[in-house]
């Protein structure tokens, strides 16, 4: 979505990434030399069978692990060999993370786990963070009555849109979904697809999905094939066959869409505002990212 | 701060048991510390009432002494007056009593004003004695104690006349449970025998400022003389209640260790459940400092509430020692004032406080090694 983002690189650039484990005795190649590039806007869903290496893929794109070899660039950051304490803020404020088990703070609301990122960043204050929660949560169509419902009151589709909510607080260069539809029934998934499908192609928010399913899988622009650590641009034919299948061309952004983004984006504006006032950024930069701003909007019209 | 606390009461009966935990401790701390501050206040208030700016003198030996020695004392320079007191023993027909011969003109400035009155004269078989005392012999004013001593094997019958509350000099002289008998100087004499002599002299000096030169002088004047100021008596006390400081100190010290084992406890605990949700913590962005305050922070509010409830707990159990359980097993003559001081209180309160901190820390610690990963691999 990159609403406020401070770069105009790549969302993610991966080269020669290779990753090995040893497992018993014997050493295991998780991943082998594998090249990835994701462009603004970009939907990929990543298949292959277990043990294929997607899951290591996932780790080391999301920095939640290192490549023994290559090279991981995120928004424009060489993430490779970055301290862990400034890898915090690059999963913070570029990656937005949608897991399978929705994994929400427990004891907090849906307004307020949504609200947690944007507080670990102090770039918003409470109010703002709450606003912004509140427009999101909206963005996902979750009901306004469910906002201050803890994660145990609301249904695994409704966790899943607070957790696609919380992924979007900080305006994240990508969104990384490990199986998001994993845990949902039929109607959640497609439902969830749906909101995915809409903010990538509304919002130019680059997706990269990790899944199994093909109906899943079809909702995304690009599909890759993970096999023994290698990542192919092309499906084995069962796969392919069943995602041709299972594509659809009719994808209609729910109507509140624009008048969301514009809100979320005079939200912005007004954080910025707020922040060059109290000294925590420099004119330049409130200049530099206004004109985003208004670049984004020029988009969205 | 909001995810700390609420994960706090997401398990109220550990948190609450933890909580309790520490209260005890810092109660525990509080009160013994406020008893033994108690018994120094009480040791402090007898010697002044025993001795005022006074020094006691009595021989090596605990030998008697001619009451003349009182002229010779009285011309020391800086010494006011000299009275010559004996302190003897005897028996009622139920218990040992202590004998306390003062001449009656002196004793109003030794015991506070009896109820009754002094004995009318030095020589008079008359005498006073505590409250307790009276009731412990069965005795009301007018009524007659028959006394034996060593030199009245067959008992002297004496009136009680006057008797007074707790303090003064009874206060120093009458600690435990036997009778006090006070008479005249001349009575006292003549009950133990002791005619023309005294077993103490309390010397009085004109300022506190001359007492050292009124302490050598009166060794020099009387080798055998064994002299005990104010300042003597206390340093001596006090070294015995420090003593019993230490000793209580450590026993709370105990009791706050278990405490700081049980926060460790739980604050270990509430890690170990929440290793995933650290994990998805981090992944959203959570950094180690984030992690560590969660659980620090939940640390040290329970070390506050412990602390606030313990100085409360406290306050109030070392109110019922002093006030009720110490008079009922150990009598009144033993009572000692409540003294709770804020200081003692503060000095808990923080200590307990940086216990929680440092309890919690280490699990906590422990909570920032968890990796982000961990997020993912529950699943």
């Amino acid at each position: 979505m990159k609403l406020s983002g401070t770069s105009d690189q790549k969302p993610l650039v991966c080269k020669g990434v290779s990753k090995r484990y040893k497992l018993g005795g014997s050493i295991v190649h998780a991943l082998r030399e594998t090249d990835l590039e994701v462009e603004e806007g970009e939907f990929l869903s990543i298949m292959g069978p277990s043990g294929s290496g997607k899951s290591t893929l996932l780790h080391i794109v999301g920095t939640l692990d290192r490549p023994d070899a290559g090279k991981v660039v995120i928004d424009g950051i060489d993430v490779t060999h970055l301290p862990e304490s400034r890898l915090s803020v690059v999963r913070r404020e570029r990656i937005g993370f949608v897991f399978q088990f929705f994994n929400l703070a427990t004891q907090l609301t849906a307004v307020e786990n949504v609200s947690l990122p944007m507080l670990l960043s102090r770039r918003y204050n409470s109010d703002e963070a709450t606003e912004k929660s509140k427009t999101l949560l909206g963005l996902t169509g979750l009901p306004e009555s469910r906002y201050r419902n803890t994660p145990g009151q609301l249904s695994g589709g409704q966790q899943q849109m607070v957790a696609i909510a919380r992924a979007l607080a900080n305006d994240p260069a990508f969104i990384l979904a490990d199986e998001p539809t994993g845990n949902l029934d039929v109607d959640s998934s497609a439902n969830l697809m749906s909101i995915m499908e809409s903010l990538n192609s509304h919002f130019k928010l680059a997706v990269i999905m990790v899944t199994h399913n093909p109906d899943v899988a079809a909702h995304a622009k690009t599909v890759k094939f993970m096999r023994d650590g290698h990542l192919q641009d092309d499906a084995p034919e069962p796969y392919m066959s069943a995602i041709s299948a299972a594509r659809r061309s009719d994808v209609s952004p729910p109507p509140q869409l624009s008048a969301m983004l514009n809100k979320l984006l005079d939200l912005e504006e007004k954080v910025y505002r707020r922040r060059f006032v109290e000294g925590e950024m420099s004119e330049e930069e409130l200049l530099d990212g206004i004109a985003r701003l208004h670049r984004r909007r020029r988009q969205t019209r | 701060m909001k995810y700390s606390l609420r994960d706090l009461w997401a398990r109220p009966t550990r948190t609450v048991l933890t909580i309790l935990g520490i209260t005890i401790g810092i109660a525990f701390m509080a009160s013994l510390t406020s008893l033994t501050l108690s018994m120094k206040t009480r040791v402090s208030e007898d010697v002044s009432s025993l001795l005022g700016s006074a020094i006691l003198a009595s021989d090596v030996d605990l030998q008697p002494m001619p009451v003349f020695y009182t002229s010779t004392i009285a011309q020391i320079p800086g010494v006011s007056s000299v009275i010559p007191v004996i302190i003897g023993g005897g028996y009622t027909r139920k218990e040992a009593a202590i004998v306390i011969g003062v001449p009656v003109s002196d004793m109003a400035s030794f015991v506070p004003q009896p109820g009754g009155s002094f004995p009318s004269s030095d020589s008079a078989l008359e005498f006073i004695t505590t409250d307790l005392g009276a009731s412990s012999m069965r005795l009301r004013i007018n009524d007659t104690l028959k006394l034996t001593t060593q030199a009245y094997v067959g008992g002297v019958n004496l009136k009680l006349v006057g008797t007074t509350e707790i303090g003064g000099f009874f206060q120093g002289l009458s600690a435990g449970r036997g009778s006090v008998v006070v008479t005249g100087l001349g009575a006292a004499q003549y009950m133990l025998n002791m005619r023309g002599y005294a077993t103490h002299f309390v010397i009085r000096i004109s300022e506190a400022g001359v007492a050292d030169s009124v302490v050598n002088s009166v060794r020099a004047t009387f080798p055998r003389l064994k002299v005990i100021t104010e300042k003597d008596l206390l340093t001596n006390l006090n070294n015995i209640l420090d003593t019993l400081d230490a000793l209580m100190l450590s026993v709370s010290m105990v009791s706050l260790a278990v405490s700081g084992l049980s926060i460790m406890n739980s604050v270990g605990m509430s890690v170990a459940e929440k290793r995933r949700e650290i994990g998805v913590l981090k992944s959203i962005g959570a950094d180690n400092w984030h992690v560590l305050f969660i659980f620090l922070f939940q640390g040290v509010v329970m070390g506050v509430a412990g602390g606030i409830l313990g100085g409360l707990a406290g306050y109030g159990l070392a109110y019922v020692i002093v006030t009720d359980f110490l008079p009922r097993v150990i009598g009144t003559a033993l009572q000692f004032p409540f003294v709770y001081d804020v200081g003692t209180y503060a000095r808990g309160f923080v200590i307990g406080l940086l216990m929680s901190a440092l309890a919690s820390l280490v699990p906590s610690w422990g909570a920032t090694k968890v990796r982000p990963i961990e997020a993912l691999r529950y699943e």
